[in-house]
């Protein structure tokens, strides 16, 4: 897919101007970005049910910017699953194979409705109609709908976010194994960092219209391009020019002790976490106005003034590709 | 348990106001139709009488009447539907200009005395030829129905936002096919509403068929409201049956077709 200088405004107020991406045959890429960003705009002009004011988008190198919807093989899963209540099961998921563009027969049809619902673990509820499922199982049939046509691209529109937050991490997991193991192309949008970096072999940031930063999750998240891509993906403290990553700061007490290489900056505690068997302290920096987790394994009580050090060394600037030291051995002595 | 509790109470309540105010006054007309002597004070008639039914059947004109309503009304609600349909659907789903001002026209029939426009229409519908006929009183009763089953159909397709469209779109159907396949089966109850309001308001109309039906087209209103100056109760109480059983057994033809269409819907 290859997405070239898209834009499109609503009654002359512009959503984005100017959107270039590329995505690979068989990768999925995660789109992130503050809400009202134009992350479902971007995906419904994909999938046709929006037109763009200007661009072009080409799918397998032809161009599909002016074909219809229903002519696309393109699939859009919605937040809600919207799943059609007349119809059972299994004729919800055989809908795309009866009226879509290839048709096929009845037994051909229920034969790989069936298979799929096997792989989405709801074999056996083919009967029953979408009301007597629960909201996880809804999402499955409508994942397994929008597959059996098999198409080029998948586009979901933050299909867990009405799910509550156990079945949601135990979901995600697995449409990422299925997503990979019938190597579909996809275009995942989520708000939710952790999400993103489970789903996404590519990471898309949006912001303000245009893609912030695109590339590889580590990458993202390491070497963030700019102070909003730190904001939003990255975790750690950002300056004007530069970023510093959570796992170079280090709690202590408040002192006047200054540290050859190093540098301070005053935090508050607001409160702790235990996660993965080890404490975490959401801080606040007042004077950066931001927040940061810091991991310690020092007792510092809520509401307590710390000092964050860090060495200068580590602060990596933006637009600097080429930043890899961290996690270093001296970096990892000084902790 | 509490929810539950209230819920039954609720459906309760239900039932008995529909009870007092439908199924047990069309009862006692019924009793009162095939009774014989039955006056205040007696708590029960004195006897079990036929004869309404009979003066009423005896009426030649009675079978011709009752087969004009049955075919006018059937009639209105069809023409209603190929109209209301695309009308409600364009004015729930598109923006266009005038929109707000055909929406505001259609309360106007509501509004004015359609009397008075029938009375406008009249000249016209001779010059038409559309007088003294069936198909002229079918196209007056659009008048008093039309309005009422576009806000009808257009409520419905409000309610269903574009969200299916959609998701039938991209799954690859055409936008027709959507349309036959899943908003229609989803618009099932705004359909059967505004199918009985339709076929009620027609089935009612006296002086609209008066008009245009020149006397010529005579419907059961048409034999009805005269045998009310005769004072014969039980005629008038067989005639009152008569007519809320037609809207009963046309909601059971209209629930056996829906049915049926779903039927088709599901096979290959
Ligand atoms: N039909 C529309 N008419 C006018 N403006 C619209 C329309 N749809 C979206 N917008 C505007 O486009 C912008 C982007 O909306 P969009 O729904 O794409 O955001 P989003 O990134 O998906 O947000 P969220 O994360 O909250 O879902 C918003 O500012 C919104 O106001
Ligand atoms: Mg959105």
């Amino acid at each position: 897919m290859k997405v070239e200088n898209l834009a499109i405004s609503y009654n002359g107020m512009t959503v984005f101007s100017d959107l270039n991406v590329e995505l690979e045959k068989g990768k999925i890429m995660s789109l992130v970005g503050p809400s009202g960003c134009g992350k479902t705009t971007f995906l419904r002009c994909i999938s046709g049910l929006t037109s763009p004011t200007s661009g072009t988008i080409q799918l397998n190198g032809c161009d599909i910017t002016k074909t219809k919807p229903e002519e696309r093989p393109v699939v859009l899963m919605f937040q809600q699953p919207l799943l059609f209540p007349h119809m059972t099961i299994l004729q919800n998921v055989t809908y795309g194979l009866k009226y879509g563009k290839r048709k096929l027969k009845k037994k051909e049809r229920e034969e790989k409705g069936l298979a799929i619902l096997e792989k989405v673990d709801l074999g056996s509820h083919g009967e029953r109609y979408p009301h007597q499922l629960s909201g996880g199982q809804q999402q499955r049939v409508a994942l397994a709908r929008a597959l059996i046509v098999n198409p080029d691209l998948l586009l979901l529109d933050e299909p867990f976010s009405s799910l509550d937050p156990s079945l949601r991490s135990s979901i995600r997991l697995w449409v990422k194994d299925f997503l990979k193991n019938e190597g579909v192309t996809a275009l995942f949008v989520t708000h939710d960092r952790e999400e993103a970096m489970i789903i996404g072999d590519e990471i898309a940031v949006m912001k303000d219209g245009s893609f912030q930063q695109t590339g590889a999750p580590e990458e993202v998240y390491q070497n963030p391009k700019s102070s909003t891509v730190a904001e939003m993906f990255s975790e750690g403290v950002h300056f004007e020019e530069s970023f510093l990553p959570a796992n170079q700061l280090t709690i202590r007490p408040v002192s006047n002790l200054k540290v050859s290489d190093t540098e301070t900056i005053r935090a508050v505690i607001q409160y702790k976490v235990y996660k993965y068997g080890h404490s975490f302290y959401h801080l606040h920096v007042p004077s950066l106005k931001q927040n940061v987790v810091v991991s310690s394994s020092q007792l510092f009580n809520d509401g307590d003034h710390v000092d964050l050090t860090y060495l200068r060394s580590s602060v990596q600037p933006f637009h600097n590709e080429q930043s890899t030291i961290y996690f270093t051995d001296k970096a990892r002595q000084s902790r | 348990m509490n929810e539950n509790r209230k819920r039954v109470l609720l459906q309760g309540l239900f039932l008995l106001l529909f009870a007092i105010m439908f199924v047990i006054p069309i009862f006692f007309m019924f009793a009162k139709s095939i009774s014989f002597g039955w006056q205040w004070p007696n708590l029960s008639p004195s006897g079990i009488d036929i004869r309404a039914w009979e003066v009423a059947f005896r009426d030649p004109r009675i079978y011709q009447s009752l087969i004009n309503t049955v075919v006018i009304g059937g009639a209105v609600v069809i023409f209603n539907f190929l109209i209301a349909t695309p009308a409600a659907y364009s004015l729930s789903r598109y923006e266009f200009k005038g929109k707000t001002m055909i929406e505001s026209l259609l309360i106007l029939p509501i509004l004015v005395p359609v009397l008075a426009v029938a009375m406008g229409l009249h000249i016209p519908m001779i010059r038409l030829g559309l007088t003294d006929n069936l198909s002229g009183v079918i196209l007056i009763h659009l008048l008093p129905t039309l309005p009422y089953a576009i806000r009808v159909l257009k409520a419905g397709f409000d309610r269903l936002n574009n969200d299916w469209e959609e998701q039938g779109a991209v799954l690859g159907a055409r936008r027709a096919t959507v349309f036959w396949t899943v908003i229609i089966p989803l618009m099932a109850p705004s359909i059967r509403s505004a199918a009985l309001l339709v076929f009620v308001i027609s089935l009612s109309q006296y002086v609209l068929t008066a008009i245009i039906g020149g006397g010529r087209v005579s419907t059961l209103p048409m034999i009805y409201y005269p045998f009310f100056s005769s004072a014969d109760e039980a005629v008038i109480a067989s005639f009152t049956v008569m007519f809320a059983l037609l809207p009963v057994l046309f909601l059971i033809l209209f629930e056996t077709v829906c049915r049926s269409y779903l039927k088709i819907l599901k096979k290959p």
